[in-house]
């Protein structure tokens, strides 16, 4: 176990917690992130990274890896261990993560996007023991 | 034109049909609008001609590579697998990492959400589950997940 990783990866998730859970204080006391569209760009991609160092804690090869490849290796891991829930929860943070990064669209669906939920499914991964990937 | 690609294309065609009729209203909309759109862009029984091509339209043809047509068809299959199963409608549909991955995520929502949740430990895995398959012999998706 990578405790580097781990501690980024609760660390993230705490993050992304506090934003979600302080959204109105947040907002009220950060200009930059009144913006909901931004606000949750911000919450995809923590989530994301959260999840991404939880992984990477439990795989010591790939940690070692450098470059871009390592989140679709992540995602290739996943899905032949069989994992069906941490699959899904993994594919929709990496499909959200990319749009909050790269795509400019400020498409309102991003406002449907259930936070609670996320929250509630990045959790339970983060506070497993381990991942039998 | 031969009789294996007429059958071809009007099952295409009727499952497109059956999809915009099974919709949401909104979903049906886009889908109405998509398919206007694409038959002013192949009208293909006039200005192809297939005599290079095999006899299946689905190894060779135009309509492989027509991203648009092969979203639409598997787009209605989902929406239309969802509602049979849940006995609800798709109301909104979003693909953020579409053109960004080689398949994407689907996300969806749908009538009485909230309601359905309470039925099932897990909607959205259920989700998942149900369309496993389908998003296994998928070219464009390869996951599902609620909005």
């Amino acid at each position: 176990m990578n405790q580097k990783h781990l501690d980024l990866a609760k660390q993230f998730n705490a993050f992304a917690f506090e934003l979600v859970s302080k959204e109105e204080t947040a907002k009220k006391n950060l200009e930059s992130l009144e913006n909901d569209i931004l606000f949750r760009r911000v919450i995809f991609n923590k989530y994301y990274y959260a999840l991404y160092h939880k992984y990477l804690a439990n795989d010591d090869d790939l940690s070692k890896k450098t470059g871009s490849s390592k989140h679709e290796a992540i995602k290739q891991k996943i899905e032949s261990c069989g994992d069906r829930k941490l699959l899904q929860v993994y594919s929709k943070l990496l499909n959200l993560r990319i749009w909050a990064d790269y795509h400019t669209d400020n498409n309102p669906m991003a406002l449907s996007i259930g936070l609670q939920e996320i929250n509630s499914d990045v959790w339970s991964i983060i506070k497993r023991s381990s991942i039998n990937c | 034109m031969s009789i294996l690609q007429n059958m071809e294309y009007n099952k295409i065609l009727s499952s497109l049909t059956i999809g915009a009729t099974l919709a949401s209203p909104m979903m049906a909309d886009n889908i109405n609008y998509e398919l206007s759109r694409l038959s002013y862009k192949a009208p293909y029984d006039k200005s192809i001609n297939y005599s290079s091509y095999k006899q299946s339209t689905f190894d060779d043809s135009l309509l492989k590579n027509d991203i648009e047509m092969i979203k639409l068809l598997e787009l209605s299959n989902i929406i239309n697998t969802i509602e049979n199963r849940y006995d609800t409608k798709v109301i909104h549909t979003w693909i953020p990492a579409e053109g960004s991955l080689d398949k994407v995520c689907l996300f969806v929502s749908v009538q009485d959400q909230n309601d359905i949740k309470l039925k099932y430990e897990d909607f959205e895995l259920d989700l998942f589950l149900t369309l496993e398959k389908d998003l296994k012999q998928s070219q464009l998706f390869n996951m599902i997940a609620l909005m």
